[in-house]
């Protein structure tokens, strides 16, 4: 059987309970980082479970029940927005019609440092990425959203994130904070029909 | 395909939000809003992004099971 992704459901038997216990994401590359240590609190310490429960999160697990430990990774998925504020809701709607992006945002997301290493992360990353992109096909979904561990960000970047705030602002805030990222989900635009072009070359201008 | 251009207005802002209570809220600003709404109305061509996109559906076929899980699975 190979890795699966699959997702959390309650009540958890005593076994999945303990391995879910057991999830160790902190190796030696991230001592004295409290994002990281976050990510690793929020499932073994069971932080998951009020969201879970309230129907506001949802939890993946990747398992390979041939390896030890048989829990690879994890992340927690829920659903954000990115918003205008008002002074721009106006401006936005003129131009393409709508001022809110829906986006599913990923929570957390992290490798057990048993099995770090390997491509885990990025199969993780990418099987979250394409569930986000068949949702898109269903439901207004537009971004997938991460706030990225400060020390992840160039990984994210190597998969085509780009921060919401520019290098200068970022390198204001406290350097072991998250940095929000975005990723388009969207291949490319639709052609619009010749009429609407124009319209919309019209109102551009 | 052809892509339509927009020339997006600076000193603009853009809040993100998380709507359940999760994450950083972020307020974007000047270019970095434009480059927010040019990215909306001009999706990024970046290779890592589209070869990522492509990667993203293998990876999802590979590992993604619509079953979901509350005992420990075996062999």
């Amino acid at each position: 059987m190979a890795p699966q992704l699959r997702q959390l459901v309650l009540p958890l038997d005593d076994r999945l309970f303990r391995a879910v216990r057991d999830f160790d994401c902190l190796g030696e590359g991230h001592r004295d980082d409290p994002v990281a240590e976050n990510v690793n609190g929020f499932l073994a310490e069971g932080r998951f479970l009020p969201s879970l429960e309230q129907g506001i999160s949802s939890t993946y697990l990747l398992l390979d029940p041939k390896v030890n430990p048989i829990l690879i990774g994890y992340s927690t998925l829920t659903f954000d927005s990115v918003r205008l504020t008002n002074a721009e809701r106006r401006q936005m709607e003129e131009l393409i019609g709508i001022a809110e992006f829906g986006a599913l945002r990923i929570q957390m997301i992290g490798i057990d440092r048993r099995h770090q290493g390997q491509g885990h992360g990025r199969a993780l990353l990418g099987a979250i990425t394409g569930l986000a992109r068949r949702l898109s096909q269903d439901v207004a979904l537009r971004f997938l959203l991460a706030d990225a561990n400060v020390r992840k960000v160039g990984w994210y970047e190597s998969h085509g994130f780009v921060a919401n705030r520019a290098a200068r602002e970022r390198n204001r805030t406290d350097p072991e904070r998250s940095i929000s990222m975005r990723f388009d989900l969207l291949d490319a635009l639709r052609d619009p029909e010749p009429e609407d072009r124009a319209l919309l070359v019209a109102a551009l201008e | 395909m052809s892509s339509v251009v927009a020339t997006v207005p600076f000193l603009m802002a853009v809040e993100i939000n998380p709507a359940g209570g999760f994450g950083e809220s972020v307020s974007l600003h000047g270019a970095d809003a434009a480059r927010f709404l040019d990215e909306v109305l001009n999706p990024s061509t970046d290779e890592r992004r589209l070869a990522f996109l492509k990667r993203s559906d293998e990876a999802f076929e590979r590992l993604f099971s619509s079953e979901p899980i509350s005992e420990l699975p075996t062999e």
